[in-house]
């Protein structure tokens, strides 16, 4: 079992794994966090050969942690922001021949109207489930029943 | 004793000496003293008309001179008298240079007694007289008679000297004439001189046609102008007349009677006689009795002249002269040419005045303009800072009616038509003018009531017409127009300007006249501009109305979001503050259990960062509701503040990934100025500042870099700071002094634009400001060390420094 969460609060993203790990069906689950949107374009090539059985995905991602090596920001990012990373890494998932069926938890602060209007914009509809980041319950049943529907 | 050659001198020297035309008269007096005779009359022979024989034509008498006689003569011979049969065989002998051959009629008493044709010798008491033939050059000019009245004949030796000098009179009047002439072009010259065109031009015209008739010798010279705007009439404007008084109002149209006729052709006229009384005559009856009441007798035929003033091909009117006093009674053409050079100076002068008086009132009208649409902007100006810009709007369309009323005059009324709430008719809205407030109460108040219609049946009006073509109406004969006014049966002509801003029609702005073609061409763009300006405010003024109610709104919605973000605030600070005492007890208490204490650790950090978003919130909401923030100080200790310092970095690097290997480092030693000053903050202040601060720093620093924290001395020792250093994004100098802004964040580095609300710094400027601190970005330097300094000042020093 490969599960993959983006997340660039790491307290959260922790928090998440050991959520995870802890559950008797995902004790021997691999769970691997990418941190920004420049780390999961840089590693995209390798997200869609891993096939990861459930991405779990935040929608505001900082582009990058600041370095002395950091990149500029692409594009689109510059041009449609930060508060639209995770719904650009869903496209690009849904959009590789790869990751287009792997399941997807939006898990977000925002509201659930906002990134479904976010997500109609894009034209990809196909998401497991949106999840609220506020409470920990719903996220573990989403990412149950995601892998289930698999 | 009667030298010809000394009397010729003496005539030329006195002809060289006159300056009327009627200065011949003292040649033949000098010729009838000198030689012995009581009077001297010169006769010029009549123009020959077409198809007219010598023997028909007559001689008139341009000058003479009767001792005993001072009132005027006027003879006019036939060709059948003694002087005229003698002109009549000096035409049949050759002409020059045999004319002192010409006969010489020598009538002596008896003979002339007998003479029944020559009732001048009964009235005057003529007792004899010769009678000579004079010519011009190669024309027969007339005759020189000189008479005796007094007992005895004259002399031989008189006569002889009188046929010497006399032909030369006709030729010295003509240079009277011609001298008398230049020297009126000259004077009149001298008085249109253009430093004297600050007189007034009435009085200006009075001395040019007094000199026209004293060189003439005429009773009447007058100076006749179509009025400044034009138009089919003259009226006087100058004259000499000494009954001014009684024809002042005289005006003539064009063609009507001589003067008339003048300013329609443009041409010059002569007349050699006139008779009071006939019809063609312009001057009335009641003249004519002030010159027979001035003359005592019969009056002569009356000469008239009359020249155009013209400027160019521009017909200004008619310069006219006529009634001579004691001659000439006979004008030729070459008078008439000096009266046509005098109108043209006439013509040049007055054509310079009326453009600069046009100029000068197209200037005064500009800036009547200026000045009341300055005015205007002001009183709108002022009007949009009320409190209630809509309840101005009255006053505003009156002064705005009274700048048109004052540019164009030729209104008699002016209103303002604004389209009711509907948008179906027009109703108005104010007007200006006496006809408005004119007839019976019952009257002013249906008109006031009245309503246009802009839609359906009924709308083939003005009003109508301008709203649907966006454009001004300008009708100059109303009743003749399809727009006929049944509201204002009065007016004659009318302009319709729209209250237009953009595409937004309000209304119309109208002048009305009782006169038909009343307006000039600038009175529809006056109308035009005051409609545009008009429509400007009014669609200004709708929208500041609306601004200043969304303000409101906005004022209102804005306290209600400040007052629950302060309430929410609040709330959460009290069980965020125990949840952070707790896991601070917590911490303590699993110290010796590894597995625990990380978790309790986190937790700790957690409620930190929910404190400290807490605490912005509420200060947040403070300040934008624009209250100051109050502040407890208290003196800082050193030992407290490094303890207080140390926490807040411990725990703000429990929430940062630990691959970054960011290391939070507090300078204890650094604080020790504080042994040395003394320094005052709000403590729980202080800590959201440095919260903010550290935030920034971990949100921003590179992976294994250190984030400092130390205190010191600022700007003199006026100041103990508390430096936040870290090596991360760098701050340019430029970036630095605005970073503190609200909401700003760096431009230049893209990662601030990824995340955060960018109030933090703008958070800690404004506590600062309540602490008379400041916040001091020192820029990132050479190392690439940025440092965030929170001042205060320095309250004193202490004894044991």
């Amino acid at each position: 079992m490969k599960i993959l969460i983006v997340e660039d609060d790491y307290l959260f993203a922790e928090e998440m794994r050991q959520d995870i790990l802890a559950a008797p069906e995902f004790n021997d689950a691999e769970v691997e966090v990418v941190g920004t949107e420049q780390e999961f374009r840089d590693r995209f090539e390798q997200i869609q050969q891993a096939g990861y059985d459930l991405i779990i995905l935040d929608v505001m991602i900082r582009w990058v942690d600041p370095s002395p090596e950091a990149r500029k920001p692409d594009a689109d990012v510059l041009e449609d922001g930060y508060f639209r990373a995770g719904i650009r890494c869903l496209q690009m998932l849904r959009q590789a021949q790869a990751t287009k069926e792997t399941p997807v938890v939006i898990h977000s602060n925002m509201d659930e109207k906002d990134i479904l209007a976010a997500i109609a914009m894009r034209h990809v509809h196909e998401v497991s489930k949106i999840v609220p980041k506020w409470n920990a319950d719903p996220l573990m049943k989403a990412v149950r029943q995601a892998i289930k529907s698999a | 004793m009667f030298h010809p050659a000394q009397l010729a001198v003496k005539l030329v020297e006195q002809a060289a000496a006159q300056k009327t035309f009627s200065g011949v008269a003292a040649l033949l007096r000098t010729l009838a003293e000198d030689l012995g005779a009581d009077g001297c009359v010169l006769f010029q022979l009549t123009p020959l008309k077409r198809g007219q024989r010598l023997r028909e034509r007559e001689l008139i008498a341009t000058a003479q001179y009767f001792r005993e006689h001072e009132k005027p003569v006027w003879r006019k011979l036939t060709m059948e008298s003694r002087t005229g049969a003698n002109v009549l065989r000096a035409a049949g002998a050759a002409g020059p240079p045999q004319a002192a051959r010409v006969p010489v009629e020598r009538l002596g008493s008896r003979v002339f007694e007998e003479d029944s044709r020559s009732p001048i010798a009964k009235e005057l008491g003529l007792r004899s007289f010769v009678s000579l033939p004079v010519w011009l050059g190669s024309e027969l000019y007339g005759a020189v008679n000189l008479c005796r009245c007094s007992e005895g004949e004259l002399m031989e030796e008189a006569i002889e000297a009188f046929v010497a000098v006399a032909p030369m009179i006709p030729q010295l009047s003509v240079n009277i004439v011609n001298q008398a002439g230049f020297d009126l072009w000259r004077t009149v010259g001298e008085l249109l001189k253009p430093g004297r065109r600050d007189s007034k031009m009435s009085k200006t015209l009075d001395q040019v046609a007094a000199r026209v008739a004293e060189t003439f010798n005429t009773f009447e010279s007058s100076i006749y102008l179509v009025p400044s705007n034009g138009g089919d009439t003259i009226h006087l404007e100058g004259t000499q007349w000494p009954f001014r008084e009684e024809h002042h109002q005289r005006s003539f149209r064009k063609g009507e009677s001589l003067t008339g006729k003048v300013f329609e052709t443009k041409e010059p006229n002569l007349v050699e006689s006139l008779k009071i009384g006939d019809p063609t005559f312009d001057l009335e009856d009641v003249a004519g009795e002030h010159v027979k009441a001035s003359v005592e007798g019969e009056l002569p035929p009356l000469g008239w002249l009359a020249a155009p003033i013209l400027d160019g091909v521009r017909n200004y009117g008619v310069l006219r002269t006529c009634m001579s006093r004691t001659g000439p009674y006979y004008f030729d053409k070459r008078h008439l040419e000096f009266l046509v050079l005098v109108a043209g100076q006439v013509g040049d002068w007055v054509g310079i005045r009326r453009r600069e008086d046009r100029l000068r009132r197209e200037a005064q009208w500009l800036e009547s303009l200026v000045k009341g649409l300055t005015r205007l902007n002001q009183q709108v100006h002022d009007g949009w800072n009320m409190p209630a810009p809509q309840n101005y709007q009255k006053q505003l369309l009156v002064s705005a009616m009274s700048v048109a009323a004052e540019a164009i005059p030729e209104a008699s009324n002016l209103s303002v038509r604004l389209v009711d709430p509907t948008g179906e008719f027009l109703e108005i809205a104010e007007t200006l003018g006496e006809a408005w407030h004119s007839g019976s109460a019952k009257e002013i108040e249906r008109r006031r009531k009245l309503r246009f219609p802009l839609k359906g049946k009924d709308t083939n009006t003005a009003g109508a017409w301008v709203h649907r073509e966006r454009r001004t109406l300008w009708i100059p004969d109303l009743p003749k127009s399809e727009f006929i006014s049944h509201s204002f049966p009065e007016s004659r002509s009318m302009i319709v300007a729209p209250i237009i801003a953009g595409e937004e029609f309000f209304g119309t702005f109208d002048l009305r006249s009782e006169r038909p073609a009343a307006f000039p061409d600038r009175a529809k763009n006056v109308a035009e501009m005051i409609g545009r300006q008009l429509g400007l405010y009014i669609s200004l003024g709708r929208k500041i109305g609306e601004l200043s109610a969304a303000k409101r709104r906005l004022s209102s919605s804005l306290n209600a979001q400040s007052m629950t973000f302060e309430n929410l605030a609040h709330q959460l600070k009290t069980p965020m503050f125990l949840a952070m005492r707790r896991a601070t007890r917590l911490a303590e208490r699993v110290a010796g259990r590894p597995d625990l204490s990380a978790e309790v650790s986190a937790l700790r950090g957690l409620c930190r960062r929910s404190e400290q978003i807490v605490k912005n919130v509420r200060f947040f909401a403070e300040i934008a509701n624009d209250t100051k923030p109050t502040i407890v100080e208290t003196t800082l200790d050193r030992e407290l503040l490094v303890k207080s310092l140390e926490e807040a970095a411990r725990d703000h690097a429990l929430l940062l990934d630990p691959k970054r290997s960011i290391v939070f480092k507090v300078d204890a030693e650094s604080f020790q100025v504080l042994d040395h000053v003394v320094a005052q903050a709000d403590l729980g202040l202080l800590d959201q500042m440095v919260g903010n601060l550290l935030d920034n720093a971990a949100k921003y620093s590179f992976p294994k870099t250190e984030v400092r924290i130390r205190g010191g001395l600022a700007r003199n020792g006026g100041y103990f700071y508390i430096g936040v250093s870290n090596r991360g994004v760098a701050v340019s100098p430029e970036e630095a002094r605005t970073l503190a802004d609200r909401g700003q964040r760096s431009d230049t580095v893209i990662w601030r634009k990824q995340e955060g609300s960018g109030i933090g710094l703008h958070l800690v400027e404004e506590i600062l400001e309540a602490h008379k601190g400041h916040l001091e970005i020192v820029p990132t330097n050479s190392q690439g060390v940025t440092e965030f300094r929170l001042l205060f000042p320095v309250a004193g020093a202490l004894a044991k420094v």
